[in-house]
């Protein structure tokens, strides 16, 4: 039923240039990361690591919400339109598995996007930077670590998505949510806020792990954030009248 | 005109863009208040160093809140198919005169709160800094300026593709590359009107105590020049966005 | 009598295709026009052109006597009321709200609203939002929205559409009874023939670009005259006698099929056919439907 769901999210999306922002948003990160890290040598001097700060700390707290977001509230609007709803919602599966299926096409693409972002990094630091050595491995852990921390992202954006009809509105939020994930992070309390995950799972502005010997409750973090919004999608679309 | 806009008033209403005009300010105020200043040095300095971080925030937030403003303004009308029965009963000049006033009046709320919770901000966190009246009147009129220049860039995307989509996209891009040009050398910033809140602004770091890193922040010259093809910029969009309107077929 | 709607060779072109030629519309005072054509014919877009919606590549448009130019278009549109294609309204809005906006950019009292509420019978949801409306009352909303102000001039596009049949039953009724009620014009567009029957004076049959036939409904049912069966005890008897009068007929069963003949002509053969035994038991007469005259029609411009 899932497979299904997800084969139909997918053909929806065929011809649509939202991937786009996807390409272009890491795109412009890694160029300015390289930049910003050329001209700041001599304050910078971790290599690597401090590569990899410049190019995903901007990127991790503002703009990948944002960009999740947008994705989010673009597989919504399909259905917000015209009588989306009740054709979706008479269609034989449970309302719950499209929600679900939603959330792995962004994953899905949010994968995408991390590799994206790797490759990337490499690239940059081996041609740009002049690293002579491969990355650490470490930096792939990180990226991995941020596929669980955006997870809780998409799934609070999708759920915003579904009970927001605007398209804009929830992409606002998203912007908002990550600001406050800043300030959040940085009186300490990251683990308590679903936009700061991502940014605390890229390590994004430590040269050091900032999850060292803490990677267990933000794993508990992102599966509890994640099991919130998801059963209260659940409640909302298996409880609740259909809006068309 | 006076009929256009109270139209478009009464389609404003239940849309809550007001709550949306409010939310900036909010934002501005809890997010520039985070860093509380310390210490009689920061006190002193802390008008200042406000209007110094204000054009990042800006330069962060009003590319995307001027998408949203201006994709709320225009995808009802798509969403109710209504175009063809406004333009029965209206001229497309007047419809577009009362976007244009109602997405212009919300920014000069907008920007009005941002400047008014500046000021707060200094009442609350006790600065001890004179107010600096000059600065900070400019510093209103460059972020006005800037947004209704990004607020028309915004309508007439929505205007051409009648889809939210592009719109939202290219103000977060730009958002993106118009933060990152704010630490690029000036003349890269020209290139990037999404983030002219930065070169506009009138305070750079005057002095940077690397040992107590503690930041002095100065005054330097206005930017007349580009606040001037700032407006010509926000002119010529303007007349974009009227021009797909007039000419767009029903 | 005086024509309120009247075009002089109305083209509309979109890069190599014609979606309107040459297109010559009289709709004359206090009458229901039917525009009748099927889907993709140039309806829509001939109507669009009249409400100054589109521009037209050649041609003129007159309507209430009035040349339609960027000038006139207003003042012309604020006695006319329309409803092109799907329905329009906000969705965040409630059915009263939508009236409140269009009354005002129409400068129509509010006190009208209340009226053109009941007559599309919304009165009960007038305070629900449009978003929760099904398709038929947003319809009603369109055709409501049309008959603020009592405008003099009514162009309805498909206004049938998405109506259950109640409603249908009601809209005709209140289409055929606007000319009367309020002295307005009304234009209709339809692909249903059928429907069009009951509650038109006028037609205008329009495929591809191309009008085929204008004039009264009558005149159009005139070329309707159809074929006529006769039921017969015994065909065989019937046979060489119709072949007397240059008659084939299949008289494989009881049921004979004449073409249409003139009633003189009629009434001698069906003495005969008597006189010879054949046992006449019914004769049924055939008009055409207006299915069938458009097939025609449209066959003709064929050839």
């Amino acid at each position: 039923m899932l497979k299904r769901c997800i084969i139909a999210e997918n053909r929806k999306l065929h011809a649509s240039p939202i991937w786009v922002i996807f390409f272009v948003l890491p795109l412009i990160s890694a160029g300015y990361g390289t930049f910003n890290y050329l001209q700041n040598l001599e304050i910078l001097t971790e290599r690597w690591y401090s590569l990899w700060t410049q190019h995903t700390l901007f990127y991790s707290m503002l703009f990948f919400p944002a960009m999740v977001s947008a994705y989010a509230a673009y597989l919504w609007r399909l259905e917000h339109l015209g009588h989306n709803w009740n054709l979706i919602m008479a269609a034989p599966v449970r309302p719950f598995a499209l929600f679900a299926a939603k959330l792995l096409v962004v994953v899905k693409l949010m994968c995408f996007t991390q590799c994206f972002v790797f490759v990337l990094y490499v690239a940059c630091g081996r041609l740009f930077a002049g690293f002579s050595d491969w990355p650490p491995m470490s930096i792939v852990f990180y990226l991995v670590r941020g596929i669980f921390g955006g997870l809780a992202v998409a799934a609070v954006q999708l759920l915003l998505a579904m009970l927001i009809r605007s398209f804009a509105v929830p992409i606002f939020l998203g912007l908002v949510g990550g600001i406050a994930g800043m300030l959040i992070g940085s009186k300490g309390y990251a683990l308590l806020w679903p936009y700061c995950l991502m940014q605390q799972g890229m390590n994004a502005n430590h040269s050091t792990d900032v999850l060292a010997g803490n990677v267990l409750p933000f794993l508990l973090a992102c599966a509890g954030w994640l099991a919130v919004v998801l059963l209260t999608a659940k409640v909302l679309l298996e409880k609740t009248d259909v809006k068309a | 005109m006076g009929k256009a806009l109270h139209a478009e008033l009464q389609k404003a209403r239940r849309r809550h863009d007001l709550l949306i005009c409010l939310a900036v300010p909010v934002v501005v105020y809890l997010w520039a208040g985070a860093a509380v200043p310390t210490g009689a040095d920061e006190l002193a300095n802390a008008y200042s160093a406000l209007l110094f971080a204000l054009p990042v925030l800006n330069a962060i937030l009003l590319p995307i809140v001027m998408a949203l403003i201006a994709s709320r303004l225009w995808d009802m009308e798509v969403k109710g198919s209504t175009t063809k029965l406004l333009y029965t009963l209206q001229s497309r000049r007047s419809l577009f005169a009362g976007k244009a006033l109602l997405g212009t009046g919300e920014v000069l709320l907008m920007v009005t709160l941002e400047m008014a919770v500046s000021i707060l901000l200094g009442r609350v966190q006790g600065y001890t800094e004179a107010f600096p009246a000059g600065p900070f009147v400019y510093t209103g009129i460059c972020t006005l300026a800037v947004d209704v220049m990004l607020f028309f860039s915004e309508l007439l995307l929505m205007l051409i593709f009648d889809n939210p989509l592009p719109a939202l996209c290219v103000g977060i891009v730009g958002a993106l590359i118009g933060l990152f040009s704010a630490f690029m050398p000036p003349l890269v910033s020209y290139f990037v009107p999404w983030g002219y809140f930065v070169p506009l602004s009138c305070y750079e770091v005057s002095y940077w105590d690397q040992a107590t890193h503690t930041v002095t922040y100065g005054l330097r010259p206005y930017n007349w020049g580009l606040l001037a093809f700032t407006v010509v910029l926000a002119a010529v969009l303007f007349a974009a966005a009227w021009r797909m309107m007039r000419d767009k077929e029903v | 009598m005086q024509t309120v709607i009247e075009t002089k060779a109305l083209c509309k072109q979109y890069g190599p295709h014609t979606a309107v030629d040459h297109v010559e519309l009289h709709v004359p005072q206090g009458c229901v026009y039917g525009f009748i054509g099927p889907n993709g014919a140039g309806k829509s877009t001939t109507m669009k052109m009249l409400l100054g919606l589109i521009h037209p590549t050649a041609g003129r448009v007159r309507l209430l006597g009035q040349e339609l130019t960027e000038k006139s278009r207003l003042p012309l549109l604020r006695q006319t009321g329309s409803l092109i294609e799907s329905p329009a309204g906000y969705l965040h809005l409630t059915a009263q709200e939508n009236l409140e906006i269009v009354a005002d950019l129409k400068g129509v009292p509010h006190k009208d609203i209340g009226r053109v509420l009941d007559i599309v019978h919304l009165t009960q949801d007038r305070n629900r939002r449009v978003g929760q409306y099904s398709l038929g009352m947003k319809q009603r909303l369109g055709i409501a929205m049309a008959l603020l102000g009592s405008p003099k001039l009514l162009i309805l596009d498909e206004p049938t559409n998405g109506l259950d049949p109640a409603g249908i039953q009601e809209m005709r009724a209140l289409i055929r009874n606007m000319p009367a009620a309020t002295g307005a014009t009304v234009l209709i567009s339809s692909h249903l023939l059928g429907e069009m029957e009951q509650m038109v004076e006028q037609v205008g049959i329009i495929d591809h670009g191309h009008i085929l036939f204008e004039g009264p409904l009558t005149e159009l049912q005139r070329h309707s005259r159809g074929n006529v069966t006769l039921r017969l005890l015994d065909p065989a008897k019937a046979a060489p006698i119709l072949r007397a009068n240059g008659l084939t007929a299949h008289s494989d069963s009881c049921v004979v099929t004449l073409p249409p003949l003139q009633d003189a002509l009629l009434a001698d053969l069906v003495q005969k056919l008597a006189a010879c035994g054949a046992g006449v038991v019914e004769l049924t007469p055939h008009t055409k439907t207006l299915e069938e005259i458009f097939l025609s029609l449209t066959s003709e411009e064929a050839d």
